[in-house]
């Protein structure tokens, strides 16, 4: 019994993480260049990639309201995001805020659509990733 | 995923607690923005604006809401879920313009590298972080600077050692050039020359004084400029470098009036500073007129071959010589001029690649015109151009025997004793070594060389030189065209002439 207690007490502490996650902001390149570090909002971040197509290797942190950029590689982002309960890598470029997914495409891969987002980002989820991607989301 | 079950709950839980006022009010925690110190007061600034007059002090309230509240400053405790952007920190309470408000270097260095200030979300003003508290601010993003983003970009990093911000850079990458209104705005929004004068400050202000920086204002202006030239938003320069300033300095004094006539010096340094030193972009980028494009040209036959002078007085004899046979030919009029070079090298480039050059050049013989003649083949061989040969056309073996004496000038006179050594003027140390060292590394002729004694062990040294001038023209000429049929048929084929 004792031991079941301490699974449940478990379960429920990894429920309340989703409401206060470990990481709330991370440091990217900030819009206005008289600032020096922007701090941005995870719970805004929608997606992070590396298909950022601006003429330089960085990874983009997309929100409904504007792009963030850092020169972490997604490699790096992963680890440091790793027990933050609602980001998880879902291909080779992406990791996605579950919390931010409004829309799936059941193709092949996975076409995700995001909160606040117009286009969706075809894709967002590689076979490598799909069944935890599915299991997380539910 | 280890999890602290006590602090998980206290951090879920701090929000929605309450803290009482003076007027006996209660304001939830999850409202408050910040706490500050003032006159042995507390006061809490929410979310809608309104400030509280709190009970307890600083020290209280952060041991009470320990882990949502973080001190950045002896009287600042901000709630660390609300910190949302880091500057760098200039004076709190600015003097008068031009007032510094703390001296010294150690005070100074400190600010840039350990102090900073933030913003929250939900307030306007900036919140001061002194050292003793950055600490904990590094600690809890896991920061190693508080001025920039690590890791940096190496286009970033570069930009910002040199002090300059690529305003708008994301979207001029996008902008269309033939988007007419797109480019308007782009230009309203970024344009620093139209930035008014507390824009400015945010960008440029000194450290601890409260006053542009006009070295780097002058800077970014250039810089953007170049920027958009290349665009094709900007059209280029149709005058010479001069022209540019009055352009900027009028727009600035329209819509900021930060500059004075005086520097124009800063404009000019600047410039050198990013074109010379820092090789970010070239004189030519900008459009600017070469004031010696008379000057140069580029042989019809043979333009891998250069006849250059140093003089202006050699210009009629080395353009006639050079298109009698076709050769290319450059009259430098004193130091070669590093625009002058990037036209010539662009024109040689045009007319016969990356043929292998050669170079009969017409120079005094002293140490000016050997620096001269040194810094023609380095000015084309820094823009790419391999100098297969340099010939002198006129150097000590054109004087034979003791007639030289009518052509020596003097350069520089010393005095020695022994291993001292004190020049005459108007020569100075520099001078008198330059002069040794030329002597000694190129020369060796005694005759260049003419020691007087003085008694007492001293002696008077001068060393001599030759005009260019004062060779026989006809005796340069034939020394071109035998050096011109010397030369082996490799460079000829290479250039398929």
């Amino acid at each position: 019994m004792p031991k079941r207690e301490g699974d449940v007490s478990q379960k429920i502490l990894e429920k309340l993480t989703l409401l206060e996650p470990p990481i709330k902001r991370f440091p990217v390149t900030p819009a206005d260049p008289a600032m020096g570090i922007y701090l941005v909002k995870l719970a805004d971040v929608c997606y992070i990639s590396t298909k950022s197509d601006q003429g330089r290797e960085e990874t983009l942190f997309k929100t409904a309201t504007g792009d963030y950029y850092s020169n972490y590689g997604l490699g790096e982002i992963e680890k440091q995001l790793a027990e933050h309960p609602h980001f998880m890598r879902t291909s080779k470029y992406y990791i996605v805020n579950l919390t931010k997914v409004v829309g799936l495409k059941v193709t092949a891969a996975r076409d995700l659509w995001f909160e606040g987002v117009k286009n969706p980002v075809q894709n967002a989820v590689t076979n490598t990733y799909l069944a935890e991607f599915e299991k997380r989301l539910k | 995923m280890k999890l602290d079950p006590e602090k998980l709950v206290s951090r879920l839980t701090l929000p929605e607690r309450h803290i009482i006022t003076r007027d006996d009010e209660l304001v939830r925690i999850g409202e408050i923005i910040y706490f500050y110190g003032e006159g042995g007061k507390t006061f809490a600034i929410a979310e809608s604006g309104k400030k509280y007059n709190i009970v307890q002090n600083l020290a209280v309230i952060q041991r009470e809401f320990e882990g949502y509240f973080l001190q950045v400053h002896r009287s600042f405790l901000v709630a660390q879920d609300r910190i949302a952007g880091i500057y760098n920190r200039f004076p709190e309470e600015p003097g008068e313009d031009g007032t510094p408000t703390a001296t010294g270097r150690a005070v100074r260095d400190r600010a840039v590298e350990e102090e900073c200030e933030i913003i929250l979300d939900g307030a306007e003003k900036r919140i001061p972080v002194t050292q003793k508290f950055s600490g904990a601010l590094k600690d809890l993003f896991g920061l190693k600077t508080l001025h920039h983003v690590v890791p940096e970009h190496p286009d970033d990093r570069k930009l910002r050692l040199l002090g300059i911000i690529d305003f708008g850079w994301r979207e001029l990458f996008d902008l269309d050039p033939k988007n007419a209104p797109a480019v308007d705005a782009f230009k309203k929004k970024w344009d620093i020359r139209q930035f008014p004068k507390e824009r400015m400050l945010t960008y440029f202000r000194q450290i601890l004084v409260n006053r542009i920086d006009k070295r780097r204002l002058i800077k970014n202006i250039i810089y953007q400029l170049q920027r958009w030239m290349k665009k094709g938003i900007e059209k280029l320069s149709d005058g010479n470098i001069r022209s540019l300033w009055y352009k900027i300095k009028a727009i600035l004094a329209y819509h900021s009036n930060v500059l004075e006539p005086g520097d124009v010096d800063i404009y000019y340094s600047v410039l050198q500073e990013l074109i010379e030193e820092q090789k970010l972009f070239r004189y030519k980028d900008f459009g600017f007129m070469d004031m010696s494009e008379p000057y140069r040209g580029i042989g019809q036959k043979r333009p891998e071959i250069i006849l250059a002078s140093e003089k202006a007085g050699h210009f009629f004899f080395i353009r006639d010589l050079a298109k009698e046979v076709g050769t290319s030919f450059v009259c430098m009029r004193g130091e070669p001029s590093v625009i002058s070079l990037e036209y010539f090298s662009d024109d040689l480039f045009t007319a016969c690649g990356d043929a292998e050059k050669v170079i009969f050049c017409i120079s005094d013989i002293d140490p000016a015109g050997y620096s001269i003649e040194r810094n023609l083949v380095e000015g084309l061989t820094s823009r790419g151009h391999k100098v297969r040969q340099v010939t002198k056309l006129v150097d000590p073996s054109l004087f034979p025997g003791g007639d030289i004496v009518y052509a020596l000038y003097p350069v520089v006179r010393y005095q020695q004793k022994g291993e001292v050594i004190k020049p005459m003027k108007p020569a100075t140390v520099g001078q008198v070594t330059k002069a040794l060292d030329w002597w000694n590394a190129y020369i060796k002729d005694e005759r260049f060389i003419t020691e007087k004694q003085l008694g007492n062990g001293w002696k008077t040294v001068t060393i001599s030189g030759i005009e260019s001038d004062s060779a026989d023209r006809e005796i340069v000429r034939k020394r071109f065209l035998d050096g011109l049929s010397g030369l082996s048929p490799r460079v000829r084929r290479k250039t398929g002439r």
